[in-house]
């Protein structure tokens, strides 16, 4: 990930409730695909702070420092305990160039810290989906509402098949001769420029549905 | 963005090309964008690798290549245009990059309506 610019607005809203600290983030695993250009990240920390937000799953509602607890867990529970979603993956030399702020929550449902993170990255910092680690996409069941995320296998298929029908249709649909069929193809003219001024669409997809002759 | 990738290729079918033109000019652009530094968002840019794409498509003739460069050339003018709008003149390629599979998602979901409307009821769920 890259420094983005911030969306003050937004941000403040959606972080009302979270632990903030002027720290950087603690150890734990990236839900966004992680790069990293030091020019970038030197331009964007000349005018903005990097932020860095902790979901922290706590099932018990044992951990008392939110913080530390992503530090203090065995190594087989660590990884699992801290979801981060950042403007770029933490490295020891940012602390030199960057102010940076993190900001933490408690959460009880792994699915519901992954599904925050992902809607502040989507939403507040206008992230694409398909720069989410396809597995939170999974768990989060962001790929059911939005399966072009995780797989455009289907569309692809959609977009060949319909392109080679509308290649196709032009000659089908103009036969050489033949009255009766000139007129249907003048009368499905009108009804496909009265479908898509009422639409307000490009309704040439429905040709077939309409024009049935 | 591997299956992003992937439609590329579906767009050297010249049926594709001619059919979806916004979409493949948009994975024109996403494939020839750098990883770093600044871009400076002019459409005449974007010409000689439209061209360089047809000559590599295979089954068009000089009658299709002229209409699919007419169709895609506008197509990228107005993703441009939409970019401008959006980035300014000029934009840091990570920027740029984010902005345009934004628009390819977008474009995406609209050759999928019943996807689409599932999205937005999802977003206004309560």
């Amino acid at each position: 990930m890259t420094p983005l610019s911030p969306i003050q607005s937004g941000l403040e809203r959606f972080l009302s409730g979270w632990e903030r600290r002027e720290a950087p983030p603690p150890p734990g695993v990236y839900v966004a695909t992680a790069g990293y250009h030091s020019k970038l990240v030197e331009e964007y920390c000349a005018r903005y702070h990097l932020i860095y937000l902790v979901a922290v799953y706590d099932r018990d509602g044992t951990c008392q420092d939110l913080y530390q607890c992503c530090f203090s867990q065995s190594l087989s529970d660590a990884p699992g305990r801290c979801f981060i979603f950042g403007d770029v993956e933490w490295r020891e030399e940012l602390g030199k160039m960057c102010r940076v702020e993190t900001y933490l929550y408690r959460f009880s449902d792994i699915r519901d810290a992954l599904k925050t993170l992902l809607e502040f990255g989507m939403h507040v910092k206008g992230i694409p989906c398909t720069e989410f680690n396809i597995d939170v996409l999974r768990v989060t069941g962001w790929c059911e509402v939005d399966p072009i995320c995780c797989d455009v296998s289907a569309v692809k298929e959609k977009i060949i098949e319909e392109a080679v029908a509308m290649h196709r249709q032009p000659q089908a649909q103009h036969p050489p001769s033949g009255d009766s069929s000139e007129e249907a193809g003048d009368g499905c003219a009108e009804l496909m420029r009265q479908a898509t001024d009422t639409l307000g669409a490009d309704v040439f997809r429905l040709r077939r549905c309409l024009c049935r002759t | 963005m591997p299956h992003i990738d992937a439609l590329f290729e579906m767009c050297k079918k010249k049926e594709v090309a001619a059919a979806y033109p916004r979409l493949c000019a948009l994975l024109l652009m996403y494939k020839h964008l750098p990883k770093v530094g600044v871009v400076y968002l002019r459409t005449t840019a974007y010409r000689t690798p439209v061209q360089k794409w047809l000559e590599g498509t295979p089954g068009l003739t000089g009658e299709d290549k002229r209409v699919i460069m007419q169709k895609l050339m506008k197509a990228v003018g107005e993703a441009v245009a939409e970019l401008k709008k959006e980035l300014g003149g000029v934009a840091s390629a990570i920027n740029l990059r984010r902005a345009i599979l934004r628009q390819l998602l977008e474009e995406l979901r609209k050759l999928v309506p019943h996807l689409m409307i599932y999205l937005v009821f999802w977003l206004l769920r309560p």
